[in-house]
């Protein structure tokens, strides 16, 4: 809808921006995609059907692509849908709740996942594994990697590498997956040329869209947004209209959006609650809450490769008398010649009936429109009956991959790695102002409500700090506070910190709680946003604050239990306060 | 076994569970169970009904997790049970499941005490739902006061709701009819749920199954809860 209303006005297209796709990797898998098979677009991958994951910091069951689908497939991947329970690595410096599943976890070193790939690349071409097409393929895509290099990036021996790679050329439906940590389009298609050496049997990149209607946007880079805060800068924008995107918290304040925003004329914001950017708004036109709106979402990548599209419809009476954001751009939009073209609807909800009747027939039947629509509602969406064949993958290009050289800030200064990653229950700060999800224990530490750094036990040691200490985390580009929580799953070199916390406004469940990790982040000297190849420095504060941890709490006693060696305050009442 | 008699029994395959708490949050949803507080948490008095108790295997870099869901184990030999001065806490011979009857409850808190899977949770604090949030409590279900001891019901509601439908069509509850909210929720299918004196559930047919286990065994509590131990893979090693 705003793509229309962006075209009606003649106005440029919709910047889409989150932290949350940005931390995912999305627009470099897609423009790795580009590179390697001439299409960008976002992978599907059937993980039901394959025996052997190999998954380079992708977080596939917390929050990368589609978490809930993933679940799913790999419950049937240990259902033994092959016959075996299938065989599944991890490579990450700290554990996530999708690590913790894994088979075999390997702490990699922070931007050395595409090292490690071309590494087992390499091991497959030099070795002639898995058959004369995958060597073959192997020969033309490895590029010249140092494999003791590599081995030690990967905390393991060589010959232990060679294992692993073994294990992906031998399998009978191996797969690759490359999160976001892996970094820019050369890392990413460092990882995906794995698949493509495999046969790329796991991995599609699907159709899209199932109608011309539900077409979806491709992804904005990080480059997209500057260009844009530089044309706010120059006085290009005199009106902004801001929906889904909280910019104010999720850019690094280098990036200088805000200052960028007193040069446009008229900002209007369509958040439902007062976010961090909505406060700078002249106007602000909340939008429904889903669970009071019309809406619908295209599955993006399809699920397992059948196309679908699932409905929204009103569960609860809308508690205030607001309109939906829809509704209002349809309503300015008459105002405009050529509305009755592009934008001829009534309301949203005769949009979206629009849309559904262009769909072509699925899974849910329906004769006519009226029925369609009626079942598009009655079963929460539209999916195809089939799973339509996919072209093969092939190679645009095979020459050989290189590894693209990762540069962080200097050792001395920042001694530690910084691993940021969403968290599963809050991801990048969207789910902080929901009570269910702030008070749900996270699945590896068990904490709520706070902002943690996990910290190695013999680092914690290094650094003589100890479970609820309060420590400043400092990174070339700013600095934050966080309660260490010791952690035995992240290497010693790197500590990790969650997304999520740290608002000043966006509602009484997230406002003032927390540190927000986005002040450690700065727009490099290259111009791309660094987030994942940052050093910290980290020094304790000398204080000490209780955990608001689950883990060994349960004994409904007078007096809690505090884990792992945490001392009680003098007044346990005053705790937390 | 009496007329309309049910067993119903978990079976929680841990192979499949990777602590998303999508079942945790299913069951707040449904149950009307509060969310604790920064400061109820740090004191020890976070409120689940289910819970993912996460355990370390090995050290660094050799280290494993392992996600256990842990909840009410029905037990047919309730430890809770006998200890309850005020019969809060009995056993429902028609559903073979541990009641508690809210308004019963005095809060002695013994019931807790004598629970060896620290399952039960205690209202140390008068729920609160601030405006709007009370209107998504479930009607279904009793909101308990401070003072009163709680737990996982296995979905009482629906499961009386199923079989009383069940019975005004004048037949028995079908397999699939009843379905508590942590099994609905799970995306990974970890949880099956069913009448094990029904030979045709699925609970039925899957037990026994060599992986099976429960919880403390050992102390004959003798639990309604299955679990399916979790697999390793080692390929290449």
């Amino acid at each position: 809808m705003f793509t229309r209303f962006a075209a009606l006005l003649d106005a440029p297209a919709p910047i889409r921006h989150d932290l949350y796709a940005t931390v995912s990797g999305y627009h470099a898998l897609e423009q790795a995609h580009q590179g390697l098979f001439g299409r960008a677009a976002l992978p599907a991958y059937n993980l039901a059907n394959v025996d052997v994951i190999f998954s380079f910091g992708a977080e596939f069951l917390g929050s990368w692509l589609s978490p809930t689908g993933f679940q799913y497939d790999y419950s049937l991947f240990r259902d033994q849908t092959l016959g075996k329970r299938g065989y599944f690595v991890q490579f990450e410096p700290r554990m996530s709740n999708t690590g913790a599943v894994a088979d075999r976890w390997v702490p990699v070193r922070p931007g050395a996942y595409a090292l490690v790939a071309q590494a087992i690349a390499r091991i497959i071409a030099d070795e002639s594994l898995g058959g004369e097409e995958r060597a073959s393929r192997a020969t033309s895509l490895a590029g010249d990697v140092n494999l003791e290099e590599a081995a030690a990036a990967a905390y393991m021996s060589p010959e232990e590498l060679v294992k692993l790679a073994r294990a992906f050329a031998t399998a009978e439906r191996p797969v690759a997956l490359p999160g976001g940590y892996v970094g820019g389009v050369e890392a990413m298609t460092a990882v995906q040329a794995l698949n493509l050496i495999a046969g790329a049997g796991g991995l599609s990149l699907p159709v899209m869209p199932p109608a011309e209607g539900f077409s979806v946007p491709g992804t904005t880079s990080f480059a997209d947004v500057q260009s844009f805060i530089s044309a706010m800068n120059a006085g290009d924008v005199q009106v902004l209209l801001i929906h889904g995107a909280n910019p104010a918290y999720d850019l690094p304040a280098s990036a200088g959006f805000v200052e960028a925003l007193k040069n446009v004329e008229t900002v209007i914001s369509f958040s439902p609650l007062i976010d961090e950017t909505a406060v700078y708004a002249d106007y602000v036109l909340p939008d429904r809450v889903y669970l009071e709106g019309w809406g619908y979402q295209v599955v993006n990548p399809t699920f397992g490769g059948r196309p679908a599209v699932s409905s929204q419809q009103p569960v609860v009476a809308p508690l205030y008398d607001i309109r939906s954001t829809g509704d209002v751009l349809l309503t300015i939009a008459k105002a405009f010649s050529g509305a009755s073209d592009s934008m001829p609807w009534t309301d949203e909800v005769a949009f979206i009936q629009a849309q559904v009747a262009a769909l072509p027939a699925g899974a849910t039947g329906g004769e006519d429109e009226a029925v369609r629509w009626a079942r598009f509602q009655q079963h929460g969406g539209w999916w195809s009956t089939e799973i339509p064949d996919q072209p093969a993958l092939e190679a645009a290009a095979s020459t050989p991959v290189t590894v693209p050289e990762t540069s962080f800030p200097d050792e001395k200064e920042y001694p530690y790695f910084l691993n940021l990653y969403l968290s599963p229950l809050l991801l990048d700060g969207t789910g902080a102002s929901i009570p269910w999800l702030q008070g749900t224990p996270d699945p590896m530490t068990t904490i709520s409500w706070q902002t943690w750094i996990e910290i190695n036990p013999e680092t914690a040691d290094d650094l003589d700090v100890k479970n609820g200490d309060v420590v400043r985390v400092r990174s070339p580009y700013g600095e934050i506070e966080a309660l260490v929580y010791i952690y035995p799953a992240i290497r010693p070199d790197t500590v990790a910190i969650p997304f999520g916390q740290g608002h000043r406004d966006s509602g009484r469940y997230a406002k003032d709680r927390g540190s927000n990790p986005v002040d450690l982040l700065g727009v490099s000297d290259d111009g791309t946003l660094a987030w994942s190849t940052l050093r910290v420095k980290v020094e304790s504060k000398g204080e000490n604050k209780h955990l608001a941890v689950f883990e060994s709490t349960v004994d409904h006693g007078e007096h809690p239990h505090y884990p792992l060696g945490i001392e009680r305050a003098a007044d346990p009442e005053s705790a937390g306060e | 076994m009496a007329e309309n008699e049910h067993k119903w029994t978990m079976i929680v395959d841990l192979d499949k569970c990777t602590g998303c708490q999508a079942c945790v949050i299913a069951c707040h949803a449904e149950n009307n169970v509060p969310i604790a507080s920064e400061n109820e948490v740090i004191r020890g008095r976070g409120q689940h009904w289910i819970r993912i108790e996460r355990y370390w295997e090995g050290s660094f870099p050799e280290i494993q997790a392992r996600f256990i869901p842990v909840f009410c184990q029905q037990c047919n030999n309730a430890p809770c049970e006998p200890v309850c001065p005020t019969y809060a806490s009995y056993h429902s011979d028609e559903e073979h499941l541990n009641v508690q009857v809210y308004n019963r409850c005095v809060g002695t808190r013994y019931c807790g005490n004598n629970c060896p899977y620290k399952v039960r949770v205690f209202n140390w604090y008068q729920p609160q739902w601030d405006e709007p949030l009370n209107q998504q409590l479930n009607p279904d279900v009793s909101v308990r006061e401070a003072g009163v001891m709680e737990k996982c019901t296995f979905c009482i509601q629906r499961i009386r709701r199923g079989v009383e439908a069940a019975h005004l069509e004048g037949r028995d509850v079908a397999d699939g009819e009843v379905v508590p909210a942590c099994v609905q929720a799970c995306p990974a299918n970890v949880f099956t749920f069913g009448d094990l004196y029904d030979p045709e559930s699925e609970v039925s047919k899957r037990l026994p199954d060599q992986r099976q286990a429960k919880l403390l065994e050992h102390l004959g509590t003798e639990p309604a809860v299955y679990y399916l131990k979790g697999g390793e893979s080692h390929v290449g090693e």
